[in-house]
């Protein structure tokens, strides 16, 4: 597995302080999931955009990582304008195309490419340990903190161990196909995991005590705001603010209209 | 089992983030320091079970396996899941943060529901034990997709189809889950009962 991310660029986006990144993508992430108005959710897009640009992402890398979502998006055009009733748009023999369901998922579109991207800009440009201090300082509970670095860390641990039990399985002759053996064998490498697994929980337990471990990480990051960080937090907080305005002034709009 | 972001309205969002908190604070109590490694450890390796392909009648499914969660870890499941889910998101790159309270709901909430209904079952012997395994492994996904539909129609009910749709979509994935549950559950038993009380 690669996991590797972005986090290993210079760019703008990769000075920033991580904790204004992480509280900018969580503002920004929830303020396009309940947007309704294209023109807001278009600037939305734009802005995730410029983001991806500034921090000098691969792009290969960056439309690689979106080809399994596209899949999703794909699935969404094929099934929302031909289940939703309303406005025929388009005829097609039996298949009626509605406008309705033609816009729900260019919004679903919009929506989720701008927060993916945003995320792939502001987040994935920093490494695992820096983003649990940054959510460590941003008062999530420590136990989640160390859950989720701890995790991490014996993710590819536990990817080898598993290849390692396919492998041996592979070697005596193992080949999968829909019957009770192959069943069995995944059932029995699975418990084998989960007994790998909690045996080295409690060997990795009695290493962090001997090492004086007394329920807390110390971490060598050390966060500054500085002045650029207030600068970005500053441009961020306008360029919300129109999104904002362009998605409320439609609502205005309506009703005008209304009345 | 996922919702993908850009889907669901606002309120759905927020009611499951406060719903994810409650339970998450539950299970982050009941999880002690020492247990930390442990925990995360076994979240590991439920991230990596999840990449298993298993082969079942023409094509293949991925493993769920939130019912066998649920009974190694009760309330913890919660906090596991949780970071399972975000990590998953960080990792490969697709986010899923506003969609975070949602999805530890759908897989989080099932396997809470099967650790009380199953946990005494799967100790006794013969078909109480394969029936009770099972049942919790196809449970959990069952549970899992019925409130997956739930929160698309809540969303809006234009998303009836398409609800209806993933329920379908998952009955090989039940059934997956049950007898890869019921298999692994009857190895853990014999090789070391201990990580099931």
């Amino acid at each position: 597995m690669d996991f590797e991310g972005y986090h290993e660029g210079n760019s703008i986006i990769h000075r920033i302080d991580p904790r204004v990144r992480v509280l900018i993508t969580l503002i920004f992430s929830f303020l396009t999931a309940i947007l309704i108005n294209f023109n807001a959710l278009f600037l939305s897009l734009t802005i995730s955009l410029l983001l991806v640009i500034s921090a000098n992402l691969n792009i290969i890398k960056v439309s690689k990582n979106l080809k399994a979502f596209t899949g999703f998006i794909i699935l969404i055009w094929i099934i929302l304008p031909l289940s939703i009733k309303g406005e025929t748009l388009y005829k097609l023999w039996f298949l009626n195309f509605s406008t309705e369901g033609i816009e729900l998922a260019l919004r679903i579109t919009l929506k989720s490419f701008s927060i993916i991207l945003l995320f792939n800009a502001l987040i994935s440009t920093m490494n695992f340990s820096v983003l649990g201090s940054s959510m460590e300082s941003l008062k999530v509970p420590l136990k989640i903190v160390y859950l989720f670095l701890m995790t991490f860390r014996y993710i590819s641990v536990l990817d080898e161990e598993y290849k390692r039990l396919m492998q041996a399985a592979k070697i005596r002759g193992f080949k999968a196909g829909v019957n009770l053996h192959t069943y069995k064998t995944y059932g029995n490498i699975l418990g084998m995991l989960f007994v790998n697994a909690h045996e080295r929980g409690n060997r990795v337990y009695k290493a962090m005590v001997c090492r004086g471990f007394n329920g807390k990480f110390y971490s060598l990051q050390n966060f500054k705001i500085s002045f650029k960080d207030f600068i970005f937090a500053s441009m961020m907080v306008l360029l919300i603010s129109a999104v904002l305005t362009l998605e409320y002034s439609g609502i205005l709009l309506k009703i005008q209209k209304v009345i | 089992m996922h919702l993908s972001e850009g889907v669901l309205t606002g309120p759905v969002l927020v009611a499951a983030i406060a719903a994810t908190a409650v339970g998450t604070a539950v299970g982050l109590r009941k999880l002690k320091n020492e247990d930390i490694p442990k925990a995360s450890l076994l979240s590991a390796s439920f991230f990596v079970a999840t990449f298993i392909h298993l082969p079942i009648g023409v094509g293949s499914v991925h493993l769920v396996l939130n019912g066998i969660i649920g009974l190694m870890l009760g309330w913890t499941a919660f906090p596991v899941i949780l970071v399972a889910l975000l990590l998953q998101g960080v990792m490969f790159q697709f986010g899923g943060i506003t969609i975070l309270g949602v999805n530890t709901i759908i897989m989080a909430v099932p396997s809470v529901i099967c650790f009380y209904l199953f946990k005494n079952y799967i100790r006794n012997n013969g078909n109480t034990f394969l029936i009770a395994s099972f049942s919790c492994g196809f449970l959990a996904v069952l549970l899992s997709g019925l409130l997956s539909a739930a929160a698309l129609y809540i969303s809006g009910e234009e998303f009836l189809d398409a609800a209806y749709m993933l329920i379908i979509a998952n009955i090989p994935v039940m059934i997956g889950d049950g007898i890869i549950t019921t298999l692994s559950l009857s190895f853990l038993r014999k090789v070391q009962p201990e990580i099931l009380s």
